[in-house]
């Protein structure tokens, strides 16, 4: 249903108060969570392509035995900011965007919680990724493998400054994650539309609540593995050094603690996407909503229990890792509610197959052989044979590549035309699916058989007559295509913006409050509150209300125009979603962009080990921090 | 009843009943947020601490002697009290009481003040540098950050005492006040795992 | 109309037939690979060659017949829900919102359907089969107290072998009885290493600061490959070694001219070689019990010439291969700890004559 009709006199003076500055000061000063969003997917797809050609140069070293392409180290470094790359700077800030662009939108507000802290984490996440890609420019890329395990990485072992390139930019890229993370949960608990009772929130919120906490309970593990490690490297400290009474396996203990739980933080949201997009396409309730965010929890809780199946060579005693083993199992339990809500809202619904659709159902088929060889490796016996080989490079593609990225590629063909208003090209959305489909699975397919056959993993290169050849070859071909493909979906976003079909409000009939206002969505977001009461409230049960009229007080007023004029958004009561009180959205700020400067100054004083600069850094984040703290009892009544 | 009425009606109902009835404002959620990611940093840290300890024979490590617990029971106690003025200055403040406020203030800083002078001098009397070996590292490398997330505070104080100081509090808002004190209360139960910890426990036989 | 919607009511036939063939494609692929498992030339996990490797080998066999009727099954009613067009009161015309059914006429009980048995009981059921049998498997693994212990330390990027209650010390090789249990000490000195020998056992890693121990028994002779398993510098993908299984009598006279000092020099070639190695910078890291190279920072090669291959099975054990490693050192294993030696081909075919006589 569209959005209410104001005089436009009104209109202008509303938009005038929600308008970011003009030109490159609008650039950096902006805190709004849509153009904040689409820059987190812009940069992040930026990493997304510099990632993937290292894994096409990586995939043409070892199309043939004893390749030549590349020599041992610079092979070295390329798989190793493969992983990294994908991981920090790929996969964790899109689904941010994507969430930073689309939970306040579906949830009825008119910003998150905090829009100068969102700014901020979206600075931080460039400096971050700069930092980390100085380490190029100087062809100095770390190459100790994606988690960097000592004593290999410490100074004796990696003695050049590659290792601190990543030991400091993990670190520091977790300040942006971790922000996020409190901005997500504060914004869906206390901001969301009056009427939006627990029950009703979408279950693409829900997901990024559980992101939220897993997030804030598991990036501090990461963030003391690798300052523990620069630590060692840069101070000489004794933490990870067995001759100095310290542990290697202290290391492998504190990184999976995160590192386990962070894959599902990259899972989770994708499967809001999913659900959301399978919902819309089914034209249906969705199955099984309670069970689904009890299974999204379920998870999220599970995911801190089972870190040590990543270590289970490593020869810990075998009754602790028969528990992990079985936890690991347990794992798949919820997973599997989620997948029968997902076939139950479509075995009752009528299925559109439509672009996004098809890369929900493609998430379908590769997930779930994803999930499954994650089963088995979460059999102790049968890990011990397959870890650290091909199978596992297997298993975590089909869920990291498949499982994430299809989803991503679906959100990027039903979102892009709320963000940008225009429709994509449904021919050339196609060809894109089918051919990132069938490039995905001849790419990550045989390397199950090729961890099986007995290839390790991180080798630059393997002899021939041990029989891995000829898959390697097919392997090889098949990242070509799915380079392809996802090159198509680009070409697609480029022809969409002077070609699209214009989208309209809800040009997929769908049930999210998003789809109420304009595409794309005017500053403010809505001008009038809606005022929500079902769980797919452009459904049911039909058109979406109007705020409170305004001759009722100002509370109420504030989710009419007059709060659209004031620059505020309406906070509700936790549970019950009862209107309270309003907070002044902060208007646009240089402070973010200039503490996210200081930070890095102070990374790359630590790089460089050089106090001043570091003191400069520090300096710069204390006064920017002072500085926005400084009116809170001004700004925020 | 209409929605339309009904949630008009729940409105008007929480605007006469004013500002006590209103929950938390979003920056306290976010502190609580942002302080529960903060101990886990230290709960990273302090597992850390007994894996190390788990997997040595002799503990402290390199013949290093077990911390003495004299002087820093003395300075746990001031850092402990000096917690104890911001609750007052809470309750004070949310009277409007704004000169018992700067006094409660005042007060907290000198104690936690106190507390770091001595956790300085600690440092330059150890005996032991992070460099030695791992117990040695991992007991500086603690107590240090809870020194700086000290340092935080006393900043943070500081900014308050201000604020304060400039009058620009009053009993609806003082946002800032809570969520400082609510961040040095952070700052001494942190202390309390980390004495408990590395002073406490190595006595224990 | 905009081009993105398709009108309700058109059918869309091709994507599902296309999806079925897509899942096909993988299945036959996935089929094909893993028949492909049972090539002879790979160290494959499946052709075990031991009690362990078997019983494991099983294990994964179980496991993906229980896949693929998961799979199989699950995918049908995923292909059949998306096509499937609802029985139930037909469409509600009347709102001009995107949804066709109105809410309370929904089933709930074909959702609650899948959840409790799709989301919850086959799941249950599967995984306890997995877990059941994965505790019988783990549990078996270990072997019968070893009569023939081992230590292997991991190297950058070599393995030493030793026997230290025969005193005797290879490298890149170990050498088995058949039917006998194994227990293989593992010790590092610098970075995590991971052994693994596909066809024999599961892999267990090699920690610095600590001793992992793996016991298992080699049921046939033969050679088998292993390779390092855990990331461990530049040169990890060129530090394989091989285990060797032989008969009791065999083995035991292997160890017995491995205990005794190398053949000494008898040609003249040889015997400038083994000047050679005595004098110049050999010496400083490798050992040739009975001379002056007593180094321990490389591999000993007392007995180098009765060994396969070389550089951790990146050269066989030729002439050739030795003259290779000899001239062009980082070019085989570029980052290896082994400097490239300035030698004249003269000195090389010496030194290469010498070694290979060392058997």
């Amino acid at each position: 249903m569209t959005s209410v009709e104001i005089p436009s006199a009104v209109d202008e003076r509303i938009e005038r108060v929600w308008a970011d500055r003009p030109g490159l000061l609008g650039f950096f000063t902006t805190v709004d969570h849509k153009r904040i969003g689409i820059r987190y997917i812009v940069t992040s797809f930026i990493f997304f392509f510099i990632a993937g050609l290292l894994a096409l140069v990586m995939r043409a070293q070892l199309a043939v035995p004893n390749g030549t392409v590349v020599g041992a180290d610079a092979y070295n470094q390329l798989f190793t900011m493969h992983g990294t790359i994908m991981i920090f700077l790929f996969n964790t800030p899109v689904l941010a965007g994507f969430g930073n662009y689309l939970v306040p939108l579906m949830i009825g507000a008119r910003d998150m919680a905090f829009p100068r802290l969102n700014a901020f984490s979206y600075w931080i996440f460039v400096g971050a990724g700069l930092f980390m890609s100085l380490s190029f420019v100087l062809g100095k890329a770390p190459n100790g493998g994606w988690f960097a395990y000592v004593p290999l990485t410490d100074k004796t072992f990696s003695p050049g400054i590659n290792l601190d390139f990543w030991g400091l930019g993990v670190a520091f890229v977790g300040i942006s994650t971790t922000v996020g993370a409190v901005n997500f949960i504060v914004t869906i608990f206390k901001l969301r539309a009056p009427g939006m009772t627990v029950n009703r929130i979408p279950i693409l919120a829900w997901s990024y609540v559980a992101m939220g906490f897993m997030v804030l309970f598991a990036v501090p593990a990461i963030t003391v593995s690798s300052a523990l490690l620069e630590a060692d490297r840069l101070f000489g400290t004794k933490f990870y050094v067995p001759d100095g009474g310290g542990s290697a396996l202290l290391y492998q203990h504190l990184f999976w603690f995160w590192g386990h739980p962070e894959v599902y933080i990259l899972f989770i949201p994708a499967v809001g996407m999913v659900t959301t997009m399978i919902t819309t396409f089914s034209r249906r309730p969705q199955a099984g909503y309670v069970w689904s965010v009890g299974a999204l929890m379920g998870i999220a809780f599970i995911s801190f229990g089972v870190w040590v199946h990543h270590m289970f060579a490593t020869g810990l005693p075998t009754t602790a890792m028969g528990f992990f083993s079985a936890a690991s199992f347990v794992i798949a339990i919820p997973s599997a509610v989620l997948y029968m809500a997902w076939i139950g809202t479509m075995w009752g619904g009528k299925v559109r197959f439509t672009t996004p659709m098809l890369f929900a159902l493609g998430f379908l088929i590769i997930f779930l052989i994803g999930g499954i060889t994650g089963v088995m490796v979460a059999s102790l016996p049968f890990d011990l044979q397959v870890t650290d080989t091909y199978f596992i490079v297997a298993h975590f593609h089909y869920v990291l590549n498949g499982a994430v990225v299809f989803p991503i590629f679906g959100a990027l063909y039903y979102w892009l035309p709320k963000m940008s208003g225009r429709m994509l090209s449904e021919r050339l959305g196609k060809w894109s699916f089918w051919t990132m489909l069938v490039g995905f699975n001849v790419t990550f397919g045989p390397m199950h058989v090729l961890g099986e056959l007995g290839m390790p993993r991180r080798i630059y290169t393997y002899d021939a007559g041990l029989g891995w050849a000829a898959l390697n070859m097919v392997i090889s071909l098949g990242s070509l295509l799915f380079a392809a493909g996802t090159l198509m979906t680009v070409a697609n976003i480029v022809w969409s913006r002077k070609h699209g079909a214009l989208a309209g409000d809800d040009p997929w009939q769908a049930d999210t409050l998003e789809w109420s206002t304009t595409s794309p969505p005017p500053d403010q977001n809505f001008t009038a509150v809606p005022v929500v009461e079902s769980l797919h409230p452009l459904w049911f049960p039909g058109p979406v209300r109007l705020a409170i009229p305004a001759d009722v007080d100002t509370a109420a007023r504030t989710q009419g125009e007059v709060g659209a004029l004031e620059r505020t958004t309406p906070i509700t009561s936790g549970l019950d979603s009862l209107p309270e009180f309003e907070v002044l959205v902060p208007t646009p700020s240089p402070l973010p962009v200039l503490a996210a400067l200081g930070v890095t100054i102070f990374f790359i004083g630590m790089l460089i080990s050089a106090a001043f600069v570091l003191a400069v850094g520090g300096l710069v984040v204390l006064g920017g921090i002072t500085t926005w703290a400084w009116r809170t009892e001004m700004d925020h009544p | 009843m209409t929605a339309d009425a009904v949630v008009a009606g729940q409105i008007a109902e929480s605007a006469v009943l004013g500002p006590q009835a209103r929950s938390r404002r979003v920056g306290w959620w976010g502190m609580v947020l942002l302080i529960t990611t903060e101990a886990m940093i230290f709960a990273a840290l302090l597992s850390s601490y007994f894996f190390v300890r788990a997997n040595s024979n002799a503990w402290p490590q390199g013949g290093i002697a077990a911390p003495p617990l004299g002087r820093i029971s003395v300075f746990t106690v001031l850092l402990l009290a000096s917690s104890v003025p911001l609750f007052w200055g809470e309750i004070a403040i949310r009277r409007g009481e704004i000169r018992q406020l700067r006094l409660a203030l005042a007060i907290s800083f000198v104690l936690g003040l106190a507390f770091l002078l001595n956790q300085v001098n600690e440092f330059r009397t150890l005996g032991f540098s992070a460099k030695d070996n791992a117990y040695a590292s991992l007991f500086i490398v603690i107590t240090g950050l809870h020194g700086l997330h000290l340092i935080a505070g006393l900043l943070m104080s500081a900014v308050v005492q201000i604020k304060a100081g400039l009058g620009w509090f009053d009993a609806d808002r003082h946002q800032t006040v809570l969520l400082f004190s609510m961040y040095w209360h952070f700052v001494d139960v942190v202390w309390i795992f980390v004495f408990s910890s590395l002073y406490l426990s190595t006595h224990l036989r | 109309m905009v081009e993105g919607v398709i009108p309700r009511g058109a059918h869309c036939r091709t994507p599902l037939t296309r999806r079925r063939t897509t899942s096909l494609i993988v299945a036959i692929v996935a089929i094909v690979g893993a028949l492909s498992a049972c090539s002879s030339a790979s160290p494959s996990m499946l052709d075990g060659k031991s009690p362990q490797a078997d019983r494991i080998s099983d294990l994964w066999w179980l496991m993906f017949a229980l896949a693929v009727a998961v799979y199989v099954t699950v995918i049908a009613f995923v292909i059949v829900a998306a096509m499937r067009r609802r029985r139930s009161p037909g469409p509600d015309t009347s709102s001009d919102s995107g949804v066709s059914l109105r809410g309370d006429l929904l089933d709930d009980r074909v959702d609650r359907r899948f959840l409790l048995y799709g989301g919850l009981l086959l799941p249950v059921i599967v995984l306890g089969i997995i877990a059941v049998q994965t505790v019988r498997v783990s549990d078996s693994l270990q072997a019968a107290t070893a009569r023939v212990h081992i230590d292997v330390d991991a190297k950058d990027w070599w393995w030493r072998i030793s026997y230290p209650n025969d005193g005797v010390v290879t490298a890149n090789e170990i050498h088995v009885p058949v039917g006998e249990s194994v227990q293989i000490a593992l010790r590092s000195d610098n970075v995590v290493h991971s052994l693994w020998v596909p066809q024999l056992n599961g892999k267990s890693d090699v920690i610095p600061g600590e001793t992992n121990y793996m016991t298992f028994i080699a049921a046939q002779t033969g050679i088998f490959r292993g390779q390092c398993a855990e990331f461990c510098g530049i040169e990890h993908a060129k530090m394989a070694f091989i285990v060797i299984v032989q008969t009791r009598a065999d083995f035991e006279a292997w160890l017995a001219s491995s205990r005794t000092p190398g053949v000494a020099a008898q040609t003249a070639q040889q015997r400038q070689g083994a000047q050679l190695v005595a004098t110049t910078s050999c010496a400083g890291c490798h050992t040739i019990i009975g001379t002056a190279a007593i180094g321990t920072v490389g591999p000993d090669l007392t007995h180098v010439g009765s060994r396969q291959t070389l550089a951790s099975d990146s050269l066989p054990n030729t002439p050739d291969g030795m003259v290779r490693w000899l001239t062009a050192t980082q070019q085989v294993k570029a980052g290896a700890l082994m400097p490239q030696i300035d030698l004249t081909a003269a000195q090389v075919a010496a030194i290469t004559a010498y070694l290979e006589s060392l058997k």
